[in-house]
């Protein structure tokens, strides 16, 4: 079996180790005897959502995001109709503010993708520091860094999960990021998916048909990393 | 009234950094907040009697190497020079600096000023010191979640140079971040002017053009977004070199020659190819100071690189050399350094996430660390807050010859028992000092005592 991963502009959306995120869906899927593809987008490429099994796309900064969101209009459709599909989707930071409805950068405020049915807003404080959710989707928690001025005062979708600590992307009511089908948004990074082997399991499970008694993988890096992070919030 | 006040901040504070210093911490920055509290004029007061020029040394990365090596051109020439040089580049740590070079009397026994500033200080520090000339060694990107994003730190490096108008800014031109800021400014520009061919493959954050956003388009590239740019789309390209430095040969320590107002050949014997651009820097603000450049190769000769800047030790016939690294480009560089060293060698690497380090580690992904798969390289030690993040990192990208460890003195001396005859250490910030304090121990070096 091989997933195919489209991995939306690394060149401008790679902010906060983003690579770290495509690196874990490479790594586990290798180990569970799954190819992986990755297939790296550039401005102006088209993207070919047939072929893709996973799309991702991470966090740049405000003016890249602007970039991102008008190059990827042209081929908005085809997005929500993969992701209506039942595509598996992985947005992160600005990546995830850019399929919303719309979306402030440099304190102007954009039309986004309307994949999601979200409309960010910004504060002028940024929200920064450790981020602990109690997530539904992996049952466990999930750990990692925000740094981010949006947050949605409204959201009708699950989240990935509700915040125990940390600021999280629906401030009033402590949830963060969201899950819609197969998609998953979300403003952690840290990155997410190396601290987070549950949840990158569960993609790839989303993206392919393997079931949970297909492997076992040794996380014990992973888990002490976690543990530093839990930790840290505590005190 | 305020003099009296003035000769309390200056004896408080002379008091508190002799107490530190008893006590062995290094880098001060409390005893300057607390005389800024007790005058706030002192650092306006101070500097204002400065008849020499006052040089301020801003970038992301090779600001302590610059501003060192400033230092040492002014002593040179007999100067009396008020320098940060443990690295204190904030406003507290400035005012130290000041207070350090004058009477408790609060005159000043200075004749200069080299000063490294933090990027996102300097808007503080003008206000209260004018400098004559403003050095930006580069932009990279660097600990998000303190500076922001680098159009951030632009816009703050920006705002403090707005505020003083007169001043000239001695930048690198290689790099296509900084050179935003020579806009409508009176400003000298350095570079290295030819390929150097350097292995890389590190990501390059700059590499698209501020003006019009259009991927920009190399001559040739040294690393990061450095080296000889130009957009195809807006005309935005690297402006003329006033200082460049040619016929670089990086095969045994460092050779290069500069044309600038004079020309000048320099053979050094330590290494790093980012060191010709702390070189250059240094001279060009030197220059534009006034003073002749004539017979400086000494100084450069002569100058012994700081604390953790490739700092060499011999424990039990084993070279040690530890190296601060701070952000992917300073690491990628160290990187790149490490495997320049032919010789078999071990490589211990160590990341703390204190609020100085930067808490958000995510820019270890970003690090080139596949460049250290070498049958050079034989094992990798991970340390700091976050060595199982680094081990994730290593484990990720297929390495099996690592460990993780501690770095306190007894693991070190284990680690350098087992090592092979090299051993690199690179380490960011809040690790620096523990480590350097441990390897002087373990090498017999007596402990330094009071004074820098």
């Amino acid at each position: 079996m091989t997933i195919n991963i489209a991995n939306i502009y690394p060149d401008i959306l790679n902010m906060y180790g983003d690579k770290g995120n495509i690196a874990a869906l490479c790594y586990r899927m290798n180990k569970m005897g799954i190819n992986s593809c990755v297939t790296d987008y550039a401005i102006g490429d088209k993207i070919d959502f047939e072929k893709t099994n996973i799309v991702y796309i991470g966090g740049g900064s405000e003016k890249d995001q602007v970039t991102a969101m008008k190059n990827l209009m042209q081929d908005s459709e085809s997005f929500k109709r993969y992701v209506e599909d039942g595509g598996c989707v992985l947005a992160v930071c600005s990546g995830y503010e850019i399929l919303g409805k719309s979306f402030y950068a440099d304190g102007k405020k954009y039309d986004g993708l309307g994949i999601l049915n979200l409309e960010f807003e910004s504060k002028k404080s940024r929200m920064i520091g450790e981020i602990i959710l109690e997530s539904p989707v992996t049952n466990g928690k999930i750990v990692g860094f925000e740094n981010h001025g949006g947050y949605v005062s409204d959201s009708e979708y699950e989240p990935l999960g509700n915040v125990i600590s940390g600021f999280g992307s629906c401030n009033s009511s402590k949830k963060e990021g969201v899950v819609y089908k197969k998609l998953i948004g979300t403003y952690i990074h840290g990155p997410l998916l190396p601290l987070n082997p549950d949840l990158t399991d569960h993609i790839i499970k989303l993206a392919s048909d393997i079931s949970d008694e297909d492997f076992k993988i040794n996380n014990s890096y992973e888990e002490m990393a976690r543990s530093y992070i839990l930790g840290k919030t505590q005190n | 009234m305020r003099k009296i006040r003035n000769i309390i901040a200056v004896m408080v504070c002379k008091i508190l950094i002799f107490i530190s210093k008893l006590l062995g911490k290094k880098g001060s920055s409390g005893p300057g907040s607390i005389a800024m509290k007790i005058s706030p004029t002192i650092l306006r007061d101070l500097s204002s009697q400065l008849k020499g020029p006052v040089v301020m040394v801003c970038g992301t990365n090779g600001k302590t190497t610059t501003n060192n090596l400033l230092y040492s051109l002014f002593k040179s020439k007999g100067k009396r020079v008020v320098c940060n040089n443990v690295g204190a580049n904030m406003l507290p740590g400035v005012a130290c600096a000041f207070i350090d070079s004058a009477s408790v009397f609060a005159n000043l026994k200075a004749d200069c000023a080299s000063i490294e500033c933090d990027e996102a200080s300097l808007r503080r520090v003008v206000p209260h010191v004018k400098p004559d000339i403003v050095v930006i060694t580069n932009l990279f990107r660097d600990q998000l979640d303190r500076y922001g994003e680098i159009e951030q730190t632009l816009g703050l490096l920006d705002e403090a140079l707005c505020m003083t108008k007169d001043t000239l800014l001695v930048i690198n031109g290689d790099d296509p971040v900084s050179v935003r800021l020579s806009y409508g400014r009176k400003c000298i520009f350095y570079g290295v002017g030819e390929d150097c061919a350097l292995l890389q493959s590190d990501s390059k954050e700059g590499r698209f053009c501020l003006d019009c956003g259009n991927e920009l388009s190399y001559n040739y590239n040294h690393y990061s977004q450095l080296g000889d740019y130009y957009c195809k789309n807006c005309g935005f390209k690297r402006p003329e070199l006033d200082y460049v430095a040619k016929n670089v040969n990086l095969s045994n320590g460092l050779k290069f020659d500069i044309d600038g107002k004079e020309h000048i050949t320099l053979s050094l014997n330590y290494r790093g190819f980012y060191n010709i651009y702390n070189i250059l820097a240094s001279i060009c603000a030197f220059a534009q100071s006034g003073y002749s450049t004539d017979g400086i190769g000494k100084v450069f000769d002569e100058y012994k690189p700081q604390i953790g800047r490739m700092e060499s030790f011999d424990v039990r016939g084993k070279q040690i050399i530890l190296n601060l690294a701070k952000n992917p480009a300073g690491f990628n560089q160290a990187i790149s350094t490490v495997m320049s060293d032919e010789n078999k060698k071990d490589v211990l690497i160590a990341v703390n996430d204190m609020p100085s380090d930067g808490r958000d580690v995510s820019w270890l992904w970003d690090i080139d660390f596949e460049a250290l798969k070498s049958e050079n390289v034989g094992r990798i030690y991970l340390s700091g807050t976050r060595k199982y993040d680094l081990a994730v990192r290593l484990e990720y990208a297929g390495f099996e010859n690592f460990t993780v460890c501690d770095t306190d003195k007894d693991s070190l001396s284990d680690i350098i028992s087992k090592s092979e005859k090299v051993c690199y250490m690179l380490v960011n910030y809040t690790v620096l000092f523990d480590v350097q304090t441990s390897l002087k121990v373990l090498s017999g070096q007596n402990e330094e005592g009071i004074g820098k």
